[in-house]
């Protein structure tokens, strides 16, 4: 079970380093895919809903260390609105489905991005145009869709010789 | 069953922490636990990004480096076409000199009212994409101090929104929560230029009756109580549109910098101006007070009457 905290540590922290480094040198026009949301689902999809929220209120917390003009733990809820929503969609999905991966990475990541901008927006009175938050949420969906296949076949063979423990047996 | 269950409360337990630590850090205006958490955090992960920025900076530049090729080809043949257009010109020597005394007024001037700076890498950028916050490498110990502004060789880049020891974080121009006073630096028109996020800036003109045209450039104006110093190019005014009332302009203005190329900045060591005490009539000095006045009515009575 330890072990399984630090690979889930390292791969929050690998995310949260690219996503901050990194990412300027993609060129998305200055939009950014959410890498720390993506382990989060990837999580959820690998190991259910308890893991996901639990990956996800760490997510959360170091989303929101990393910010500076956002509320700090919308992120933490956001994330584990999503992690949720993934881990007890995963018994209806077939793991290796690319399909699957698409749907579920893209579908919330666009649900993330709009409800973190609808917090700010609500919370804080930020003038964000609407349209903008739409046109953020569907460009980082689509990355995030795009890169779901590619990062949610990993996560079953990196947690693999780690076997979940506790609570996360009722997931299995 | 079971497992739903415990999964639902498992959530609400997680949603209602994030929500609490959300409305404690609103409450507390940002000043809280929360800022030292995100100070902390800079002070952390800063020598991280540094040496991960290092390391990936020549990627980075090759990248770049692609993706520019297309502009300067396009900028070659543009600027060969103008090269052609300045031979053919006839430029006086006497022209030239009077430019170079110009110039060289100039540069007096710029000695004379230099401003103290702290030259900075940037190390990282917030993973939010509803902030533009960027973190440069340099804090407390270089003398950088909150609200200094931060510029480029392009123009303005933003102001210092934290300072941390070794590190710092510049809430950039285009960022929504950021707003400066700037002026036309042709007409010496004063407005309020708001960030819109990837849109161009937003120009709230004082006097809307004001006339503006796009090419205009928008520099800073020394209105914000000083913070920033005058004349730094902010942007160049892209579009303006009246209002059928006529009351409202929309001013749309592109920002001179490119916030997806910043490699290097200068913070700017200024200080703003201390704000005047607030206005006293000195009448009120030389008229009694009520209190006094009520004395001296009843000491004159006694007065009177004795």
């Amino acid at each position: 079970m330890g072990r399984r905290i630090a690979v889930f540590t390292v791969l929050i922290l690998l995310a949260a380093t690219i996503e901050t480094t990194l990412v300027p040198v993609v060129p998305l026009g200055g939009f950014q895919p959410d890498l720390l949301l993506l382990v989060v689902l990837a999580a959820a999809a690998t190991d259910g809903p308890f893991t996901g929220i639990r990956v996800a209120v760490v997510a959360g917390l170091v989303s929101d260390v990393l910010t500076s003009l956002s509320p700090f733990g919308v992120s933490v809820a956001v994330y584990a609105l999503c992690g949720y929503g993934v881990g007890v969609l995963k018994p209806y999905v077939y793991r290796e489905s690319v399909i699957a991966a698409v749907a579920l990475g893209g579908f919330f990541t666009v649900a993330a991005l709009v409800l973190s901008g609808g917090a700010l927006v609500l919370l804080q009175g930020v003038a964000l145009p609407w349209h903008y938050l739409f046109e953020v949420a569907l460009i980082a969906g689509t990355v995030n869709a795009f890169s779901a296949p590619l990062l949610f076949p990993v996560f079953p063979k990196l947690l693999g010789p780690f076997r979940p423990g506790g609570v996360s047996r009722h997931e299995l | 069953m079971f497992s739903h269950r415990r999964g639902r409360i498992f959530l609400i337990v997680a949603v209602i922490f994030g929500l609490t630590l959300a409305t404690i850090d609103i409450r507390g205006g940002g000043d809280g636990g929360a800022s030292s958490l995100r100070s902390g955090a800079t002070a952390v992960f800063s020598p991280v990004q540094v040496g991960v920025r290092w390391f990936v900076s020549p990627i980075s530049n090759a990248t770049r480096s692609v993706r520019e090729l297309t502009r300067i080809r396009r900028d070659n043949h543009a600027l060969r076409d103008r090269l052609e257009v300045l031979e053919q010109r006839v430029v006086s020597r006497r022209d030239l000199e009077r430019e170079n005394a110009e110039l060289r007024a100039l540069l007096a001037m710029r000695d004379r009212t230099s401003i103290d700076t702290v030259p900075a890498r940037t190390i990282a950028i917030s993973p939010s994409n509803f902030e533009w916050i960027i973190t440069i490498d340099v804090g407390r110990v270089d003398g950088v101090e909150r609200n200094m502004p931060v510029v480029n060789g392009d123009g303005l880049v933003g102001r210092i929104y934290s300072v941390g020891e070794r590190s710092s974080r510049v809430i950039a121009l285009i960022d929504p929560n950021f707003s400066v006073t700037v002026r036309s630096a042709s007409s010496g028109h004063v407005g309020v230029l708001d960030g819109r996020g990837a849109d161009p800036l937003s120009l709230r003109l004082l006097d809307s009756r004001v006339e503006m045209a796009a090419g205009d450039e928008i520099v800073t104006s020394s209105f914000d109580a000083g913070l920033y110093p005058e004349s730094i190019p902010v942007g160049v005014v892209r579009s303006v549109q009246r209002a059928s009332s006529q009351l409202i302009t929309d001013v749309l203005v592109n920002p001179y910098v490119d916030f997806t190329r910043l490699g290097h900045v200068l913070v700017l060591r200024t200080s703003p101006v201390e704000e005047p005490p607030p206005f006293v009539d000195t009448d009120q000095e030389v008229l009694p007070r009520p209190q006094d006045s009520a004395n001296t009515n009843d000491g004159g009575t006694e007065g009177a009457n004795g």
